[in-house]
């Protein structure tokens, strides 16, 4: 457990202690905060712009960070840090493991700053409160983070560094799309991922529909254990990978 | 074989059964919390279909103020992106209200065909807004004749609005027993929808529906009677005025409505406020002539005789 600590803390310390990532945080923010000033060309729409911004905000950061997985791999692997780190007594697993928590924290991180700010601005801009349905929406947002990592790591590990990205992007939007597949035993929620389970931002700016606590806890569980099964092949293949 | 290859094959089999199972149990949640969720989250790719549906209608506010009218050239491009708004998001309520209100009246067709949609989008049941619109379209014919097999068929969008407002609005009603009486083929309005209320009162009376609708359709008929009464451009034909005495005979009886304008008025008043007529003076003491407001006369003491 510590070699996996050790790991994830070396990825998201690299990654959390560059200034500009806050930057990025204040600018999504920022634009977030801007679709205020759309009420006239929206025709009253503005708040329900503010909340889908939020969240699409969200959605790309959480994106962008598990796919920035597949270039941190390769790249440790050809400087020949992932050598060193494996040549000291720590498992390949624990380092595929250390890696999928240091990225889940960064996205947690990120998008939990993220989320802070917009309801702070939904109370300082709209004069509104943050309901029930925005906040379950952007956490499931969050707990997206940790299969979408999973998948990074396992394309980055198997792929080339130039092919892995692209690659990572269409399971995750194939992901989105698997609900189709629901009958078909093992290969929906099994194999294939179903992302849109955590996809409940339609209903973030009606309150009509509210998902329940045990709805946002199960996806999570889903996630991980979701996350279990890619990291386990990872790790199966890293095992076999001559470094 | 190793000890390793069996626990990830272990592993493996068993995180994919669990994650199968869960994963059935939470698209079967998913559908029990919200059956509508496939309808309101037509492309689910990452979930932003609601911001580019928002994008989109702002960029056809632009185009529309951009466009000094709507003709046969650009009707169609003005629906099509509308149609495409409300596929990605079919819960933006203005896209159905805006939209066909910048659409009416030269492209009639396509804004009636938007607002039929906008009355089934699964989270807009509640409101009003877009069946009354349909209604009020079909049923004005302020700018072409209306035939009336669509004027029927406002009705029934009439109908949803009304269900869907609970009555607060009372101008809905007022439309849809205005169509009710152009649908009679009467030729004197006044006594079309006097004729329309009469018989509307009388069936709620019977059926028993509650005093509050019974209450409603009243106030409608003093309206209706003060209108054709008032009203200068068409006044009322003797049939009209013989038709409004009846009315205030059987339906108005316990009313204290004005003989001659049919405007309401108060215990202790001797003449009308709006027309200076006589009226039956009620509510006051025997004794003293003051207005009473309970049991016993404020003024004398007196007990007030019921009737």
């Amino acid at each position: 457990m510590d070699e996996i600590i050790a790991i994830g803390q070396s990825t998201w310390r690299k990654v959390l202690g560059m200034r500009v990532i806050y930057f990025l945080v204040f600018c999504a923010l920022f634009l977030t905060a801007n679709m205020v000033n759309y009420d006239v060309l929206s025709v009253g729409e503005e708040k329900a712009l503010f909340i889908d911004m939020s969240l699409t905000v969200n959605t790309i950061a959480i994106i962008l960070i598990a796919l920035s997985m597949t270039f941190d791999i390769p790249k440790e692997l050809n400087e020949g840090a992932a050598t060193t780190l494996l040549t000291k007594p720590l498992g390949r697993t624990q380092y595929l493991l250390g890696k999928l928590l240091g990225g889940t924290i960064i996205g947690v991180v990120f998008t939990g700053l993220t989320l802070v700010g917009t309801v702070f601005l939904i109370d300082i801009l709209l004069n509104e409160q943050t309901t029930t349905n925005i906040i379950n929406s952007h956490l499931l947002t969050i707990a997206s983070i940790i299969p979408m990592c999973a998948i990074c790591i396992l394309c980055g590990i198997t792929l080339p560094e130039s092919i892995a990205p692209f690659v990572a992007i269409a399971i995750i939007l194939i992901g989105f799309l698997t609900k189709g597949l629901f009958s078909i035993p093992i290969l929906y929620g099994g194999i294939l991922p179903d992302f849109d389970l955590f996809n409940i931002k339609a209903h973030a700016s009606f309150a009509k529909v509210i998902y329940p606590w045990s709805y946002i806890c199960l996806t999570t569980l889903w996630g991980i254990i979701y996350s279990a099964f890619i990291m386990t092949i990872a790790s199966m293949i890293f095992s076999k990978r001559d470094i | 074989m190793k000890k390793s290859l069996i626990i990830h094959l272990l592993v493996l089999i068993i995180t994919m059964i669990v994650g199968w199972r869960l994963a059935i149990y939470l698209r079967a949640e998913q559908k029990s919390i919200d059956e509508t969720k496939n309808q309101i989250t037509c492309t689910s790719i990452a979930g932003i279909d609601k911001l580019v549906s928002e994008i989109n209608w702002m960029l056809y506010v632009n185009y529309r103020g951009g466009e000094k009218d709507v003709n046969d050239e650009n009707k169609q491009e003005l629906y099509g992106r509308l149609d495409k708004i409300i596929s990605a998001n079919p819960n933006l309520e203005i896209a159905y209200t805006m939209g066909a209100a910048g659409l009416y009246p030269n492209a009639y067709e396509q804004s009636i065909k938007l607002l039929k949609r906008g009355c089934k989008a699964p989270h807009l049941s509640k409101s009003w807004k877009i069946p009354y619109m349909v209604a009020f379209y079909e049923s004005q014919d302020f700018f072409r004749k209306i035939p009336r097999k669509v004027m029927q068929d406002s009705l029934k969008y009439y109908e949803m609005a009304m269900r869907r407002d609970g009555g607060r609005n009372f101008y809905i009603g007022s439309n849809y027993y205005r169509t009710l009486a152009k649908l009679s083929n009467e030729k004197d309005k006044h006594y079309a929808l006097l004729k329309v209320l009469l018989d509307k009162w009388r069936e709620t009376k019977q059926s028993s529906s509650g005093s509050a609708k019974l209450q409603e359709i009243q106030k409608r008929l003093i309206k209706a009677c003060k209108d054709a009464i008032t009203y200068s451009e068409h006044p009322a034909t003797p049939r009209t005025l013989a038709f409004i005495e009846k009315i205030r005979k059987t339906v108005l009886i316990d009313e204290h409505v004005c003989p001659k304008c049919m405007t309401k008025y108060k215990a202790g008043e001797k003449f009308c406020s709006h027309c200076g007529a006589t009226v039956k003076v009620y509510g006051i003491c025997d004794k003293c002539q003051h207005v009473v407001h309970g049991d016993y006369c404020s003024n004398c003491g007196a007990k007030v005789k019921k009737r």
